[in-house]
Formats: structure tokens, C-alpha cells, sequence
């Protein structure tokens, strides 16, 4: 794999990032106008996380917290409101259309659909050869060749690249999504809820892909999705956003062990099991109570504090900020 | 089995679907019983017919379906064959439902409070039309179900509200005609894993105070073992377990099973498991025999003879496999 940004470290210097971080994240943030002018909808509201390379970080949250949003924004596909993203060191602060064919090449998007992210009218192997004729990755006449190679690396037979999306099952279509993907060698993939409209047992097939071709090819993946089951068993750093915040951000292990925000803790306890190792592991109930309210018109202090049954005056009046917890722990919680 | 009669009992329901190029024969000689106050799990992936036998116990199925065998008593009177009359009345009084999705359940033109008065005045619970009386009946129904200011609750049109505050007004709809057996059909798919949680505590709450029987339809088989005291498991039309709640958990015996509860992404953090190889049979040709044989890694000759008979392994704990009946036993054991 070509290291070709890995020289200009001068955007690194700006934000403190480390050089062993693919992707940095400074105080992004994303607003929506809505219809009453000066009112927005912050969907993502200044965070700042960071990966590294060859790691699986997991992106938690219930719909409406700004999972997606953050994704698209990385990909180029909002522009963002405020802050910066920098990727291998580049400054990656643009839309999609301005960005260079070697960064879109290194850096790739899985869709949560793969009804609507593959195109009906073409077949598998058209899907397949288009990244490869645009990034020029083998010669025009292999390009076929290299797209059945590619369905095998995922699992599926090579002669699928005649059929269409109609005639594969969800998971099949999944699996090309993530071959298409791959097609260029990227450095880090974005998976935007890659399974949460498949079956546990067809889900259980592609995780393992996934996770199969991350080793072998040594990607970063930004995981985004709402199980936090799932989680546990393939992230290696995990962040939980809530209402366009990041909460609580730590190692996988020592996030289940000991998580610390009240949040991550309802999250944790609503978790229906199916074992009771599982339920012992489960933190103290804590009564789910509320919905999470509406980004327009977010809550003075903690965004947590409504639904928080340990809040008190402090907690409604000023904002908690992220702090290390333990080392690589981070918690934005006054009582923390 | 237990010896009183059951509330519901489904007897060999067969339902193809007519489709283009035949019949989709879809359930496959399904049976199902529930005795009051019962709570059941219908579990399966989709596409396994679930639904499908829900919604001809209320008589709902789509145009193309086609019932083409069995019958489902509920008090001992057939559903099936019920003139019109008397069907409503005990989808009125007996019988309710919620769907999956409750944006799809509510009509969008009309406020929740006349959808919800609508509903009690046509399960004919109310005597005459006396709008007082059935308006405190709803507000009591919203009430039930922890719904914040159930006056104002009243008069906002469904897109006004969340999507878990939607999901419990099709609760209270269902509940507002105080019925003996509830239908729940996927009713925490759409919502958050907190908001699943209040919307199941609230089901159970209800069913058990009320001692309302209740299926519940889900493929998440930890919602599953949170809810319910027994559980059938589903697979391409066929019932293929059923056993209580902890059982299923402990000791599940069909493959099936077996597979599943090994997909499920655990918090012990244990890795993933494989997962089940294949998909679904076509329902225009399925397979002769076991319908789960393509997939199964203990499928012989014997699975595809003959649809696999239901046998109760251990009392009360029934499976329809193969591997459990007297001949496979014998021949492994070398005859």
C-alpha cells in the first residue's frame, strides 16, 4: 500500500495528531438549516475522535445522535459546518468533488442498503469494473478477471459478476457492496450500519468477512452502527455519541468492564441477552426513561441531563467537556 | 401439554401465496396453541412466515394468499370460517394487534384521538355512541401507557409525535378494547435499544395486569427471552422448536436453534460465531422433507423423505428433526 501522504505531517503538527492516526477528527461539526431561519439542526456538534491505523473503532448511538452524519461528513458528502478532518496527514476538509482521485481511491464508504447502493439496471461485473477503470487499478483487459477475484476474496463465486442485484439475497448484496469497496486497496473504510438490515445469521457471515479482510489487508474501519453487542465483539476502541456528541470514548474491554457515563450505562442495561454470562456482565439497571430530544433545540448544560437520573444543578447549567478518565478513557460527565 | 383448553389453538395451517409462475407455498402445516394469560414467542429470521400466521389468525392476510388447509379455534370457534358479523366483533373484543411499524399503522390524516375513539367504538365495547364515554376510555388507555398529557396526546396527528411515542398510541389502541389475547407483531424493530426496553416493560406490565395472553413476534431471540414463558422457533413455514423460554436458551435441540443462538453477537465478547451457511428455500419449490436440510450440517438421506415429524424430546420440549426419532437414534447406534 502506497504511503504517499504519509510524509506531510505538517497538518498533524496543527492538531496534535499522532503518527500513528489515519483519520483525525478536531471539533467537527454539522448543522442543517431548518425552515425558521437562524435555528439549525446540530447534528453533529463539535467532536473530536481520532483512529488509528489498522483499527476497528466502533461509532455508537441511537438514531437522531449523528452516527451517519459524521460519516458522510468524513467521505466528503456534507460539508461541514465548522472544524477540520484530516486523513493520513492531509487535510481532508472538503467536499467529495474537490477531493483528489488517490485520497477517494484510499479512503471508502459501505452503505447501510445494499438494495439502494447498487445500481439495478447493471450487472455484478459492471458494478465491480467501474472503480477499477477509474483508478486505472488493473489493465482495461482484466478488469473482469479482477472483479470475480474480488467476489472471491468476499466469499461469493466469480461467476456472480453476471448476475444482477435483484437476483442475490440481501447478504449477497452486502458482500458486493464491500467488494466494490475494495476494489481500490483502500487504507480505512467507513461502515455505515453494513448489517443492520440482515438477519443474525447471514449478519454473522459478513462480520466475519469484515473482519477477515481487515487483518489481511491491514484497514482501518470506522464501524457505525446501533449494537452494541456486535461491538464488543469486533471494535477495538469504542465511542458512544448521544444527541451530536460524543459521550464516552475507551478501549472495548475496559468499556464494558467499567463504562462510566450514565448513558453508556442505560444503553448497556437495555441490551436484551440471550445468556445469563451476559447478564451478569450487564451494568446495574438503570431505568430507561425519555427519548432523546430534538438537535434544534438542544438542552442547556449536560444533553444528557433529561434523561439522566443522576442529574443535578450543575449539570443542567453548564456543559461537560471530554476528559481522560483513565488513560485512553474519556468521559464528558460532571460526576465523572 | 397442558390439559385445559386453549384460547387460541392453530391446527395444520397450510397458506400458499399465489405468485407468478404458481404457488409459494409458504406455511407448512403450522401449529400453534395459547392458553390465557400465556406469554409466546413466535421467533424467526425473516421471510419465515411469522407474520404470515399472525395475520390469518386475524383474518388479514393479503389477496393472494390462499388458506389452503387447517384451522385455527380461538374458544373453540373456527376463525376461518367465521361470518363476517361475528368476526368483528371478535377482533373487536378478543382480539388485538400491533404492527410493526407504526408510522404504517396510523393514518396520517387523522388525529389519535379519533383513531383511537374509532377503534373503541367499532369493537362495540361501548354501548350507543356517547362520545364522553369513549373519550374518557382512550384517555385512560393513553393513561396506561405512560403517555405524558394524554388531553393533547389526543388531539395531535401521529407526525407530531415520536416514533415511541407512536408505537405506544398503537398500544393504547390495542389495549382501549379490553381484549384476552394480544398480537404483537415486531413491535420494537424500529425503535432504539432504550426506547425498546420502555416499550417492552410497558407490553408486559399490561399483559400481565390485565391477564391478557400474548404473542409476541420477533427475530431478536433477547427480546424473546426477556418477554416471554414459552417459544416457538420458525423456519421457512415450518415450526421447528417449541419449548419454554429457558429451555430454548439451555438446551435447544434443532439445529435451527442452535445456529441462530450462535449468530447472536454476544457482550461476553467471545468472538463471532460462523453463522448459518445458505439462504431460504424457494417457496415455489420447496424442498422435499426437511426444509432446513440445505443449511443443515447434520442433513442425511433421511430429511429429504418426508416433512420431519414433531417429536417431544424430553416432556413439554418438542423439535421436528430427524435426528431425534427412534430410527436415527438406532441406526447411530451402529445397526
Amino acid at each position: 500500500m502506497g504511503k504517499q501522504y504519509m510524509e506531510t505531517k505538517n497538518g498533524y503538527g496543527q492538531v496534535g495528531g499522532k503518527e500513528e492516526d489515519v483519520l483525525i477528527v478536531r471539533n467537527m461539526k454539522k448543522y442543517f438549516p431548518t425552515k425558521t431561519k437562524g435555528s439549525f439542526v446540530k447534528a453533529v456538534d463539535d467532536i473530536s475522535f481520532s483512529v488509528r491505523f489498522g483499527e476497528v473503532i466502533g461509532l455508537v448511538g441511537e438514531s437522531g445522535s449523528g452516527k451517519s452524519t459524521t460519516a458522510y461528513v468524513v467521505m466528503g458528502m456534507h460539508n461541514l459546518t465548522a472544524g477540520s478532518v484530516f486523513f493520513r496527514g492531509q487535510d481532508i476538509s472538503m467536499p467529495v468533488s474537490k477531493r483528489s482521485l488517490s485520497l477517494k481511491r484510499d479512503l471508502k464508504i459501505v452503505f447501510q442498503d445494499p438494495g439502494t447502493s447498487l445500481n439495478p439496471q447493471r450487472n455484478i461485473g459492471n458494478i465491480l469494473s467501474l472503480p477499477l477503470k477509474v483508478h486505472k487499478i488493473v489493465p482495461q483487459n482484466e478488469v473482469f478477471e479482477h472483479a470475480g477475484k474480488l467476489l472471491q476474496m468476499v466469499g461469493l463465486t466469480p461467476e456472480t459478476i453476471y448476475k444482477y442485484p435483484r437476483s442475490l439475497g440481501g447478504g449477497e448484496r452486502q458482500l458486493v457492496a464491500i467488494a466494490r469497496a475494495l476494489a481500490t486497496n483502500p487504507t480505512m473504510m467507513v461502515l455505515d450500519e453494513p448489517t443492520s438490515s440482515l438477519d443474525v445469521s447471514i449478519q454473522a457471515k459478513i462480520i466475519n468477512t469484515l473482519i477477515d479482510l481487515q487483518k489481511q489487508f491491514d484497514m482501518s474501519y470506522l464501524f457505525i452502527t446501533h449494537d452494541m453487542s456486535l461491538m464488543r465483539n469486533i471494535a477495538d476502541r469504542i465511542a458512544i455519541m448521544y444527541l451530536g456528541r460524543i459521550v464516552e470514548m475507551s478501549p472495548t474491554k475496559d468499556f464494558f468492564l467499567n463504562p462510566q457515563h450514565p448513558y453508556t450505562k442505560m444503553l448497556l442495561s437495555s441490551i436484551p441477552v440471550v445468556l445469563d454470562a451476559e447478564k451478569a456482565l450487564k451494568p446495574e439497571k438503570i431505568e430507561s426513561r425519555g427519548e432523546i430530544p430534538s438537535p434544534v433545540n438542544i438542552p442547556a448544560g449536560c444533553r444528557f441531563n433529561s434523561r439522566c437520573p443522576y442529574a443535578y444543578d450543575l449539570c443542567r447549567s453548564s456543559e461537560p467537556i471530554m476528559r481522560e478518565f483513565l488513560p485512553d478513557h474519556e468521559v464528558a460527565c460532571h460526576l465523572c | 401439554m397442558k390439559q385445559q383448553q386453549a384460547l387460541l389453538d392453530i391446527k395444520d395451517l397450510h397458506v400458499h401465496f399465489k405468485v407468478y409462475g404458481g404457488y409459494a407455498r409458504v406455511l407448512n402445516d403450522v401449529n400453534l396453541s395459547v392458553f390465557t394469560g400465556e406469554k409466546i414467542g413466535l421467533v424467526g429470521e425473516s421471510g419465515c412466515g411469522k407474520t404470515t400466521t399472525v395475520k390469518s389468525i386475524m383474518r388479514v392476510l393479503p389477496k393472494q394468499a390462499v388458506i389452503a388447509g387447517g384451522e385455527i379455534l380461538f374458544e373453540g370457534q373456527d376463525v376461518l370460517r367465521m361470518k363476517d358479523k361475528a368476526l368483528n366483533v371478535l377482533r373487536g373484543q378478543k382480539l388485538s394487534m400491533i404492527f410493526q411499524d407504526p408510522v404504517a399503522a396510523l393514518n396520517p390524516v387523522f388525529t389519535v384521538g379519533k383513531q383511537i375513539c374509532d377503534a373503541i367504538r367499532f369493537s362495540g365495547i361501548t354501548k350507543g355512541n356517547n362520545k364522553s364515554e369513549i373519550r374518557k376510555l382512550a384517555v385512560k388507555a393513553l393513561k396506561e401507557c405512560s403517555m405524558p398529557d394524554p388531553y393533547r396526546i389526543l388531539d395531535n396527528y401521529p407526525f407530531q409525535l415520536s416514533g415511541g411515542m407512536r408505537q405506544r398510541v398503537c398500544i393504547a389502541m390495542a389495549l382501549a378494547t379490553a381484549s384476552s389475547l394480544m398480537i404483537a407483531d415486531e413491535p420494537t424493530t424500529n425503535l432504539d435499544v432504550t426506547i425498546q426496553d420502555q416499550v417492552l416493560h410497558l407490553i408486559r406490565d399490561l399483559v400481565e395486569k390485565n391477564n391478557t395472553a400474548l404473542i409476541l413476534i420477533t427475530h431478536s431471540l433477547g427480546v424473546a427471552r426477556e418477554m416471554t414463558d414459552r417459544i416457538y422457533v420458525m423456519y421457512a413455514g415450518n415450526i421447528v422448536e417449541m419449548a419454554s423460554t429457558e429451555e430454548i436458551f439451555e438446551a435447544p435441540y434443532h439445529p435451527y436453534t442452535k445456529g441462530l443462538l450462535n449468530s447472536i453477537p454476544k457482550l461476553t465478547g467471545d468472538g463471532i460465531m460462523a453463522g448459518i451457511d445458505g439462504y431460504l428455500p424457494d417457496y415455489l419449490n420447496p424442498p422435499l422433507g426437511c426444509r432446513f436440510q440445505s443449511r443443515c450440517s447434520y442433513a442425511s438421506e433421511y430429511c429429504g423423505k418426508g416433512k420431519p415429524p414433531f417429536i417431544e424430546v424430553i416432556p413439554e420440549h418438542y423439535v421436528a428433526c430427524y435426528r431425534y426419532s427412534e430410527s436415527w437414534q438406532k441406526n447411530k447406534l451402529g445397526v
